[in-house]
């Protein structure tokens, strides 16, 4: 994961980047919305997401987090395809997308597949957990028998851990936890190669969240499927994550491996957003303790140079004049975009 | 901390509680089927304490609350039973004129939804100023130096010139603030939270919470925050109620029941939240989900999902034991099945 001069450089200096192979990559990303022809806001543009490159490797997670409004929704909908960056390269297994032939598009993004936050409002309410799951092997897998996609049906829904006689049930039927693991197994029936997972357990109970993220994991360890898991819950992201990015105003702020970003964040918001999350345990309650003052800026409004200057204590004159790039010379697998580190 | 047992009325120490619920339930008739969804819940709030009320979904928690406000009066298909005591005042007989007075005024609650509490067509402004003019006969004007007062509490910047805009005009964040500055316009003794953060993003959340001590500590509120999340409880409670299928499983001190708790659920939940200070490790989860209401299990609610359970806990029911002066649990083997303090692990 780094910042610009996508094209200046051919040595990609972060461990995401060499190591392992990559699932997925996204170099350069951009989104802008121009806000419609009538009401107070026509004619301006909105700049959701302002250069981000995300790298996923084969097998492992990444971590995106960040306030609402920062742009990761939007982040997620461009991986998966439902949207199209403005500007930027989306690759799928060392493939362009933007170079690919029509059918070889289709199959490419096959692979990769989304995880909804709403369980139940990503179903079909009239269709039997069944006839969803079976909806892409349908649809995206034409040439098995009926009978071989029943079984396939079967087989996954033992391994989102879904037992047989839920098939004929609807949705209504199921518990958030149990619909979480029917979107699971839709996007496995895919045969998806990465699951982009937005917020997935946030509207889960703790206890059901838990069997949640477990599930995930195990299906990681037995298929091999990446995940970019988006979520506000730090806790979560750092119970699943390999990799980090923390992501403000549309921009990656400070990205790494998830041990490192989290024991030693070097991004001023990023040791904000961690002293912020609640911890369940009172003795920490005299842990010195930055409180984050005021809300997000508008999209619509970014501050010129740091977009975080704002809302920052660190700031000084340089943060508004010129904007901090994602790099660290010392270690560039953990990297940041701030003038005044931690 | 006192008492929080579900023994019959009466007996137990009534010194100085500002708020007694006794064996609180709520019954859900219709369709030929009637259950509890809250059954004898029990707990006494001093002046100025807070006390947490943990739960997952359809545990009970708001429907207790709303129960003990009065909303349900009038739905012929929910029948609240027991006694809600507010110094000595007994108010589920009160009529419903007699309620309005003391809800706002006494008790407030702010609900969890903010965008959705709030009338989308009237100004902030006036929502808060309404209850002013119409409780206590304020002028606007008066009315209005009162809200931005409240607003500027609450830490809404420029807040004058924010009364006359819509609720749509605010942040989230900024909404939750307002909804806050709504229920205490009236300067309750209590004021109810329920889940006031769920919707929000944690940096905000965290300013929230904050927000809702400095209040409690400065105005000498008590309050009383319901919520899923332990994080929470740690952040703001003194004292904490676990709630599971509509009966309490566990009550105590927040420290004590953060350190050691004596209700296998309670302890399930504490170990199934992810931590940050706790990386990549499989988490601790509990098996199965909460039951319906209408189809509990016999004996110990808890039991089927309960890894310590055995054959007598699907026999009786499970009564709140008071194991000390500042704990309680319904779970009668608490003392065999939980015999460490819970370890504050850092991971290896």
């Amino acid at each position: 994961m780094r910042s610009q001069n996508i094209a200046a450089s051919t040595e990609f200096p972060s461990v995401a980047d060499t190591v392992e192979p990559a699932a997925l990559e996204a170099r350069g990303i951009t989104k802008s919305f121009h806000l419609g022809s009538s009401g107070l806001k026509s004619g301006r543009t909105l700049q959701a997401v302002r250069g981000v490159d995300l790298v996923v490797p084969k097998g492992k997670t990444v971590g995106v987090v960040g306030e609402s409004g920062c742009g990761k929704s939007t982040l997620a909908r461009i991986l998966v395809g439902l949207d199209q960056p403005t500007t930027g390269t989306l690759r799928v297994l060392d493939e362009d997308l933007a170079t690919a032939s029509a059918p070889r598009r289709k199959d490419l993004l096959r692979r990769v597949q989304m995880v909804f936050q709403s369980p139940f409002t990503s179903l079909d309410p009239r269709m039997t957990i069944e006839r969803s799951i079976r909806e892409p092997l349908d649809v995206l897998r034409g040439k098995q028998t009926k009978k071989q996609k029943t079984a396939r049906v079967h087989e996954l829904m033992a391994q989102v851990g879904l037992p047989q006689e839920m098939a004929t049930r609807y949705p209504a039927q199921l518990s958030g936890g149990q619909q979480q693991r029917v979107g699971l197994a839709r996007s496995l029936a895919a045969g998806c190669e990465v699951i982009i997972c937005d917020e997935p357990v946030s509207a889960l109970d703790v206890s059901i969240q838990a069997q949640v993220i477990n599930l995930l994991k195990d299906l990681q360890n037995e298929l091999g499927v990446s995940y970019v898991f988006i979520a506000h819950n730090l806790s979560v992201v750092r119970t699943i994550s390999d990799y980090v990015a923390v992501m403000y105003l549309g921009r990656i702020v400070e990205s790494g491996p998830a041990d490192s970003v989290f024991e030693s964040p070097k991004h001023p918001y990023t040791k904000a957003l961690l002293a912020a999350a609640p911890t369940p345990d009172p003795d920490i309650e005299a842990r010195d303790r930055i409180s984050l003052q005021g809300d997000l800026p508008s999209p619509l409004d970014v501050p010129t140079g740091c977009a975080f200057r704002t809302r920052c204590w660190k700031a000084t004159e340089i943060c508004g004049e010129k904007q901090p790039e994602l790099a660290n010379d010392l270690d560039p697998a953990h990297q940041f975009a701030c003038f005044h580190p931690e | 901390m006192y008492a929080l047992g579900t023994e019959p009325n009466g007996t137990e120490n009534k010194t100085a509680a500002l708020f007694d619920v006794n064996n609180l339930s709520v019954q859900i008739n219709g369709q030929g089927v009637s259950f509890n969804v809250v059954d004898h819940l029990s707990f006494q709030l001093m002046a100025g304490e807070s006390l947490a009320i943990v739960g997952e979904s359809g545990s009970g928690k708001s429907v207790s609350m709303q129960a003990l406000l009065g909303l349900h009066a009038g739905n012929h298909n929910i029948a609240v039973s027991g006694s809600v005591h507010l110094e000595g005042q007994e108010l589920l007989s009160l009529s419903k004129k007699d309620m309005r007075k003391i809800r706002g005024e006494r008790i407030s609650l702010i609900a969890q939804d903010a965008l959705a509490a709030m009338n989308p067509s009237l100004t902030v402004g006036f929502q808060i100023t309404e209850p002013l003019m119409v409780h206590r006969g304020m002028s606007r004007k008066d009315a209005n130096r009162r809200a931005t007062e409240l607003l500027d509490l609450v830490g809404i910047p420029a807040a004058a010139s924010r009364l006359n805009d819509y609720p749509h005009e605010f942040s989230g964040g900024m909404r939750q603030r307002a909804l806050i500055a709504m229920g205490l316009v009236l300067d309750p003794d209590i004021l109810i939270a329920d889940e006031p953060t769920t919707a929000l993003d944690v940096t905000i959340q965290a300013q929230v919470l904050d927000l809702l001590n400095r209040l409690r500590k400065d105005l000498g509120m008590a309050l009383i925050i319901i919520t899923h999340d332990m994080g929470v409880v740690a952040r703001v409670a003194e004292r904490v109620l676990v709630m599971y299928s509509g009966t309490v499983v566990e009550s105590g001190g927040v420290r004590e029941v953060f350190r050691k708790p004596v209700h296998p659920y309670t302890e399930a939940l504490l170990r199934a939240m992810p931590r940050m200070d706790q990386g990549d490790e499989r988490l601790f989860s509990i098996a199965g989900f909460p039951p319906t209401p209408g189809q509990l299990p016999q004996g110990c609610r808890f039991h089927p999902r309960c890894h310590y359970a055995r054959d007598e806990c699907s026999q009786a029911p499970a009564p709140l034991l008071e194991i000390s002066p500042s704990q309680a649990t319904a779970c009668r083997f608490w003392a065999e099945n939980i015999t460490e303090p819970r370890q504050e692990t850092k991971r290896a």
